[in-house]
C-alpha cells in the first residue's frame, strides 16, 4: 500500500512538471544536440547540411577576421562591466542594508532597469540621451563642456553599452541583500565593542560572509555578459562604429541570419558555450582563495 | 486516499491548463509580426472564415510583407477589393517592419510554414531560389499573370536566368535630396539635373561657407547604404560583375579620397556622426544635402525638422563622359511561393497589385513608383508636387541607358556593412585608403566564397 502510494505520488509529480520537461526537451535539449551536430555541417538555412567534420572550426581560427575582432570586444565588455556591475551593486546593496526610512522603495526603485532587461524600449532610450543632441550633452553643456557623440565614437562607444549593463545592476543587488540580511548582527555588533569602524566592519566581517553571494553573482552575471545582444543590436547599429561594439553574439546572429550560414554559427555558439564553460571552471578553481563557507570552506 | 486522487485530478487539470497557455503564447507569438493590434483581430476573423468556408470550396491564401502604417493601411485595404472581386477567395495579411522580416520569412520557408505570396527583397531572392521556392511567373503570364502594361526593364530586376521569379512592385533610382529651405536662406541656387560629381562638390563647398554654425553642408555619402557602389557603377565597375569578376577598387578611390577632404574640411559631418546614421542627421536639419532612394524621399520629407521643403536632384554623373549615371532598381518583390497549394490564385493576388486600377486607388505610392505605366498614368493625376519629382527621377533613371551589369550573390545586404564598416575604419583613421578598399575586396571575396 505505501509504495503504491509512493509511485502515485511520484506520477502527481510527474504530470506537475510534464510541461516544464516538453518544453525542456522540445526546446531546449533538442537544438542543443542539433546543432552540435550542425556545427560539423555546412547548412544553409534552406539547404540539407552536408558534413565537413571540423571545418568550421577550423574556418574560424584561419580565415575569419570578425571572429577574432568580436572575441576582443567581448572579453573588454565582460572584464570590464562584470566587476563594475558587481561592484556597484554591492555598494548601493550595502546603503540599503542599513536601517534606511524608505528602504524597500529604493530597492524597488533601483531594481527597475533590471526588470526592463535588455528590452528594445531602453535600446532607444539609451541611443536618445547619448546622441550628439541627447539630454546628456546638454547637461554637460551647461556646465561648459562640450560632449562627444558618445555613440558614433569609436573609442567610447563600447563603454555605453558597458554603461548600460551597469546601470541594470538591481537583480545582483537584491541577492547581494538578501546575503547581507543573512550577516548576523551579534557579530557586527561584536566587532564594534572590539573597536571596529563601520569601514572595517564592513571589509573584515560582512564582506567575508557574503563571498557564497559575490560568488553566486559573479558566475551569473558572467555568463549573462558573454551573451549581451541586443544593446549592441540596436544601440549601435550591428555593432559600429567601425565594428569597435561587434558582441560575440552578433557575429553568430550575422553568420546564421544575415548569411545564413547555420552551420557555422552552430560551431560559434559551441566555441561561446565552451568559453562560458572555461571561464565558470576558472571561476571555481579560484574559490578557495577568496570564497569563506561557514563551515570553514570544506564542502566548497 | 481520496485526497490522493482529488491531487491527481488537480494535477492533470493543471497540466491542460498549463499546456493550453502554452498553445496561447504559441499563437501569440506567431502574430507579433502585425504590428498593429487591429492585425491580430483580422487574422483570427479571417482564420475562423477560411475553416468555415473551406466546406464550401473556398480558398483562403496567406499574404506577407513589410512596411510602415502607410503601407500596412493601403495593402489591407486593397485585400478587401480582391476578396470582393474574387469571390471564393480569402486572403489572411501578416505584415511587421522591416528588421527582421527576411529572417522572418527565410525561417519559415525552410519550416515549411511560408505565407503563399510575400514580398521579398530581389537581390536576396538567390538565397530562396536554388531551393526552388519562388513560382516561376513566366510560365503563368498570358494566363492568370497580364504583363502588358509592364515594360520588360521594369521586370529585370526580378528575372534571373530566364525565369521571372519576382515582380518588383517599385521602381527605385537613387538621387540626391536638398533642404531646400535651407539652400534659399543661403542663397544657393538648385543644380540642374546634367550636373557632375565636380559640380557637386563645389556647390556643397561653397554651401557650407553660408550656413549657420552646426550644420553640414552635405552627408558623407561614404556611409550612406550603397552610394559607394553607385558610385562605382558610374564607373563602369561592380561589387560583382555578372562574368563574377570584382572591379571596384580601381574605381572607389577618388570617391573615398575627396569626402575624407570635405570631412576635415568641416563640409561633411565627423564619422563619429554620421556612424549613429545618416538619415536622421538631414531630418534632424543637421546637414542640408544628402542622396537616398527616390521611394524613401516621402518617409524623410515627412519627418523632416520644422517642415522644411525637400527638393530632389538627380545623381550627379561621372566626370569623364558625362554620362547621367541613374538606372532603375527594382525593389520590394512580391513571390508566388511554389509549395503553396494554390499557386494560380497566388499568382492572381499578384496580377492585382500589378494592374488592378481599384487597389492602386487605395495603394498609390506606398510602395514607390509601380511597375505598370498605364497605372503610373492614372496616379499622376492627383499627386503632390514631391511625388511629381520622385516619379521625375524615375523618367530620368529610366531614358538612361547606364543601368550597370550586376550580379547578386546568397545574403547580399552584408556587404553594405563591409563597405560602411571599412569607410569608416579609414575616416577614423584605423587605416589608409589603400588598406581600407583592399579589406573591402577581401572581405567581400571571402562572402564569395562563403555563399558558393
Amino acid at each position: 500500500m505505501r509504495k503504491i502510494r509512493k509511485t502515485r505520488l511520484e506520477s502527481t509529480l510527474f504530470v506537475f512538471i510534464l510541461p516544464w520537461l516538453i518544453g525542456f526537451l522540445g526546446f531546449r535539449l533538442y537544438p542543443l544536440i542539433s546543432s552540435f551536430y550542425y556545427s560539423f555541417t555546412k547548412f544553409g538555412i534552406l539547404d540539407t547540411p552536408t558534413f565537413i567534420g571540423l571545418g568550421n572550426y577550423i574556418e574560424m581560427f584561419t580565415d575569419d577576421p570578425l571572429f577574432f575582432k568580436s572575441v576582443s570586444v567581448t572579453l573588454i565588455y565582460v572584464i570590464v562591466s562584470v566587476p563594475l556591475k558587481l561592484g556597484f551593486a554591492l555598494f548601493v546593496a550595502v546603503i540599503l542594508n542599513n536601517k534606511l526610512k524608505f528602504a524597500p522603495l529604493y530597492r524597488t526603485v533601483y531594481y527597475i532597469p533590471s526588470l526592463l532587461g535588455s528590452s528594445v524600449g531602453i535600446a532607444v532610450v539609451w541611443r536618445g540621451l547619448f546622441r550628439k543632441t541627447g539630454i546628456i550633452n546638454y547637461i554637460l553643456s551647461l556646465f561648459g563642456i562640450e560632449g562627444l557623440e558618445w555613440l558614433g565614437d569609436q573609442r567610447t562607444a563600447l563603454g555605453m553599452l558597458i554603461l548600460l549593463s551597469v546601470w541594470q545592476f538591481g537583480s545582483s543587488m537584491i541577492i547581494f541583500l538578501a546575503g547581507l540580511n543573512q550577516v548576523p548582527a551579534s557579530v557586527r555588533e561584536s566587532a564594534a565593542i572590539d573597536g571596529a569602524n563601520t569601514v572595517q566592519t564592513f571589509f573584515h566581517v560582512s564582506l567575508p560572509m557574503i563571498t557564497p553571494v559575490i560568488f553566486f553573482n559573479l558566475i551569473m552575471q558572467c555568463i549573462n555578459a558573454f551573451q549581451t545582444f541586443s544593446s549592441a543590436y540596436i544601440i549601435t547599429k550591428n555593432g559600429g562604429p567601425a565594428n569597435a561594439t561587434y558582441l560575440y553574439v552578433l557575429h553568430i546572429y550575422n553568420s546564421g541570419f544575415s548569411k545564413y550560414r547555420l552551420g557555422y554559427a552552430s560551431a560559434l555558439s559551441w566555441i561561446l558555450m565552451a568559453v562560458i564553460l572555461v571561464f565558470t571552471l576558472i571561476v571555481f578553481k579560484t574559490q578557495d582563495n577568496w570564497v569563506h563557507y561557514e563551515s570553514g570552506g570544506k564542502e566548497g | 486516499m481520496k485526497t490522493r486522487l482529488s491531487l491527481q485530478r488537480l494535477a492533470a487539470l493543471a497540466c491542460i491548463l498549463a499546456l493550453a497557455v502554452m498553445t496561447a503564447c504559441g499563437g501569440q507569438g506567431a502574430d507579433t509580426g502585425s504590428t498593429a493590434p487591429a492585425a491580430s483581430g483580422g487574422e483570427a476573423s479571417a482564420e475562423t472564415q477560411a475553416e468555415s468556408s473551406a466546406a464550401q470550396g473556398e480558398i483562403n491564401l496567406r499574404m506577407s510583407w513589410w512596411g510602415g502604417d502607410a503601407r500596412h493601411e493601403a495593402t489591407l485595404a486593397a485585400l478587401k477589393i480582391f476578396e470582393e472581386k474574387n469571390p471564393g477567395i480569402t486572403v489572411t495579411p501578416e505584415y511587421q517592419g522591416y528588421d527582421g522580416y527576411h529572417e522572418k520569412i527565410i525561417t519559415q520557408l525552410a519550416g515549411g510554414t511560408a505565407p503563399d505570396v510575400f514580398q521579398f527583397n530581389p537581390e536576396d531572392i538567390m538565397t530562396i531560389s536554388a531551393n526552388g521556392h519562388p513560382v516561376n511567373l513566366s510560365e503563368h503570364v498570358g494566363g492568370e499573370l497580364d504583363l502588358t502594361n509592364v515594360p520588360e526593364s521594369n521586370l529585370k530586376d526580378g528575372t534571373f536566368d530566364g525565369q521571372l521569379l519576382t515582380i518588383p512592385l517599385s521602381l527605385q533610382t537613387f538621387c540626391v535630396l536638398f533642404n531646400k529651405t535651407m539652400l534659399d536662406e543661403a542663397g544657393v541656387a538648385l543644380p540642374g539635373n546634367d550636373w557632375t560629381w565636380d559640380d557637386y562638390y563645389a556647390l556643397v563647398t561653397e554651401l557650407q561657407t553660408k550656413l549657420p554654425a552646426g550644420v553640414y553642408a552635405s552627408n558623407d555619402l561614404r556611409m550612406v547604404a550603397d552610394a559607394p557602389t553607385v558610385y562605382v557603377h558610374q564607373q563602369g565597375g561592380a561589387l560583382l560583375t555578372p562574368d563574377g569578376q570584382i572591379k571596384f577598387a580601381e574605381h572607389v578611390g577618388p570617391f573615398f579620397q575627396k569626402f575624407q577632404e570635405l570631412m576635415t574640411a568641416g563640409v561633411v559631418p565627423t564619422v563619429e556622426e554620421t556612424a549613429t546614421g545618416t538619415d536622421a542627421l538631414f531630418t534632424e536639419g543637421r546637414v542640408a544635402v544628402t542622396i537616398n532612394y527616390n521611394a524613401m524621399v516621402a518617409g524623410l520629407a515627412a519627418e523632416i525638422k520644422d517642415g522644411a521643403e525637400v527638393a530632389l536632384a538627380a545623381i550627379p554623373s561621372s566626370q569623364d563622359d558625362k554620362k547621367l549615371g541613374m538606372w532603375v532598381k527594382g525593389d520590394i518583390g512580391l513571390v508566388a511561393n511554389s509549395k503553396s497549394a494554390h499557386v494560380a490564385e497566388s499568382v492572381r493576388l499578384i496580377n492585382a497589385f500589378v494592374n488592378d486600377e481599384d487597389i492602386y486607388q487605395e495603394l498609390k505610392l506606398t510602395r514607390g513608383v509601380p511597375p505598370s505605366s498605364k497605372i503610373l498614368e492614372m496616379l499622376a493625376a492627383d499627386m503632390t508636387p514631391l511625388e511629381k519629382a520622385v516619379v521625375d527621377m524615375q523618367v530620368l533613371a529610366a531614358d538612361s541607358k547606364d543601368t550597370p551589369e550586376a550580379r547578386f550573390i546568397k545574403g547580399w545586404s552584408t556587404n553594405y556593412k563591409i563597405i560602411s564598416d571599412e569607410a569608416q575604419n579609414f575616416a577614423f583613421g584605423n587605416e589608409t585608403m589603400e588598406d581600407a578598399i583592399a579589406n573591402i575586396v577581401s572581405k567581400f571575396e571571402k562572402e564569395l566564397r562563403d555563399a558558393a
